[in-house]
């Protein structure tokens, strides 16, 4: 009995607890996310057709699938900040006070980092890009654009367009830990730009330069941007550090 | 005579090489490794040159270059000719549709790059040839000028073939299912796709002659074998014509039907081609009783 009760005290029995508790709760909330989501597809969808003068679905369950993709997406998106809190609440049982409190702004920062990547590609870009590739038809090819075509392609602006706008959260977390400093990163500046140029032409979905330019662009401004705010945050930890010497 | 780094030269010095005379003498020189000089057996000597790695590296550049240049040039023209090339072969079918948004533009750029290929295949294989042909042996310039023409042809005459009999022929087929109530409303990309491979296995089954002469050439298949075998050659033709074309039966019979004529042709010509073993052997014992 009391072998027992000592196994049910142990740490790790409440762990794992809390794992499941957090993980269902992730769970209905990711499926609530995902109805509500799909109550909003025909508002999204219509919003990316508005170019369109038809759209259409060339095999039966196309329309619905295409929908359901959609919502899932979206509501993935949206329960991403709750179930990132979970797991940060889970893990900020191994750190120090300081340490949790230091990483309090990353999920919201994160999130509205995300937000703004995706709304620059869902408003801009794809009606963008959409534009330019619907200017190639002609007589003899017509536009016929099928529902899950265009919602991969969007699917496919959106997403990286918000993983790639995180990169001042990367680099400032980066910095941080102390594997870049402001001079490193003013230094390779050159590869920075190389690399960005590669990784947008990489993530985007098409092969034409529009995609790639809308995504490099705004990141190469971010990736001075966090520079920026690096030094800010290198100074004042200089600052404090030469005070806690005096 | 020395040939030190021959450019422009090049095809003059070597027509004046190889002669009908040492063509025919070559194939049966043991094979000399061309280090630092080569005898031709012409009673003349010639005397090759080599290239420093340097050199051909340079050179390998300079006609990369201008391969590249001329592929370019010639997408660019390409692109201006891809709506008209998309109209001809659209005429009997109708406006084509795009289906995903980027697909009208990928199907022009890429028509845009094969025609541009096309255009300047002439002038690649040229530098290819120019690239490699000091490095032959004179047998083997033989060789390459009397068959890379021949190859060529061939593949052409296949893909013109292809292009007024099998083609219109299939594409009269499938549409022909077509109704008031079942449009055709075919997606350039996968329209583009049926093009190519109603085209270009033809100009691959066109080689079949070359191929198997060749090997009935080289002493590795006899003739008898070829005729003994026809039954499973027959048979073979049918599952090529399935594996390499759209899978129907229709366009299957329609490539396998040319493939069969092409293996009677073959074997026609197969019995008048002399083994290159053969041949040796006789002219050694000739040479032994003179």
């Amino acid at each position: 009995m009391a072998a027992f009760e000592g196994l049910a005290n142990l740490e790790i029995w409440k762990r794992l607890d809390e794992i499941r508790n957090r993980l269902i709760w992730s769970a209905v909330a990711l499926v609530a996310m995902f109805g509500v989501s799909y109550m909003y597809t025909p508002y999204i969808l219509n919003q990316i057709s508005e170019k369109l003068n038809q759209l259409v679905f060339l095999s039966p369950g196309e329309a619905f699938f295409a929908r359901l993709k959609l919502a899932f997406v979206m509501g993935l998106i949206l329960t991403a900040p709750y179930i990132l809190w979970h797991i940060w609440r889970f893990a900020g049982h191994g750190l120090k006070k300081s340490q949790r409190r230091s990483a309090f702004w990353l999920i919201p920062i994160s999130f509205l980092l995300f937000s703004v990547g995706a709304a620059f590609a869902f408003f801009v870009v794809a009606p963008v890009a959409l534009r330019f590739f619907l200017s190639f038809a002609s007589t003899e090819m017509e536009a016929l654009i099928s529902i899950q075509a265009l919602t991969n392609f969007v699917i496919g602006l959106v997403i990286p367009f918000g993983l790639m706008f995180e990169l001042p959260v990367l680099m400032l977390f980066l910095a941080k830990i102390g594997i870049v400093t402001p001079e490193s990163l003013v230094k390779n500046r050159k590869y920075a730009i190389l690399i960005i140029f590669i990784a947008a032409a990489v993530l985007t979905p098409t092969p034409d330069a529009i995609a790639q330019i809308a995504l490099a662009i705004p990141l190469i401004l971010l990736y001075e941007i966090s520079i920026v705010i690096i030094k800010i945050v290198w100074r004042k930890r200089l600052r404090e550090a030469a005070r806690s010497r005096e | 005579m020395t040939r030190v780094e021959p450019l422009s030269d090049e095809l003059n010095m070597e027509q004046e090489l190889v002669t009908e005379e040492v063509a025919e003498s070559a194939l049966d020189v043991p094979a000399v490794e061309p280090i630092e000089t080569v005898e031709y057996g012409t009673g003349e000597e010639e005397k090759v040159k080599l290239m420093s790695l340097v050199g051909h590296l340079t050179e390998l550049r300079q006609r990369l270059i201008i391969s590249l240049l001329c592929f370019f040039g010639g997408s660019i023209f390409g692109w201006f000719y891809a709506t008209p090339f998309i109209q001809y072969i659209g005429k009997n079918v109708g406006p084509f549709v795009f289906v995903s948004p980027s697909e009208a533009f990928l199907a022009l750029l890429k028509l845009s790059l094969a025609i541009g290929l096309v255009i300047s295949s002439p002038v690649l294989l040229a530098q290819l040839w120019l690239f490699i042909m000091p490095g032959l042996l004179p047998r083997e310039v033989f060789f390459f000028r009397r068959y890379v023409p021949l190859i060529m042809l061939l593949f052409l005459v296949g893909l013109v073939f292809a292009h007024f009999t099998v083609y219109p022929i299939a594409l009269k087929f499938f549409l022909g299912f077509g109704s008031a109530k079942l449009e055709a409303k075919l997606a350039i990309s996968r329209f583009l796709g049926f093009f190519l491979a109603m085209h270009l296995p033809f100009g691959v089954m066109f080689e079949l002659p070359v191929v198997l002469l060749t090997l009935v050439k080289a002493g590795l298949l006899r003739v008898e074998f070829l005729i003994k075998q026809r039954k499973v050659a027959y048979l073979g033709a049918f599952v090529i014509g399935a594996l390499l074309t759209p899978p129907d039966p229709v366009s299957q019979v329609l490539m396998a039907v040319p493939m069969l004529v092409l293996y009677e042709i073959s074997l026609f010509l197969a019995r008048r081609v002399k083994p290159i073993a053969e041949e040796v052997v006789q002219k050694s014992v000739l040479g032994g009783e003179d």
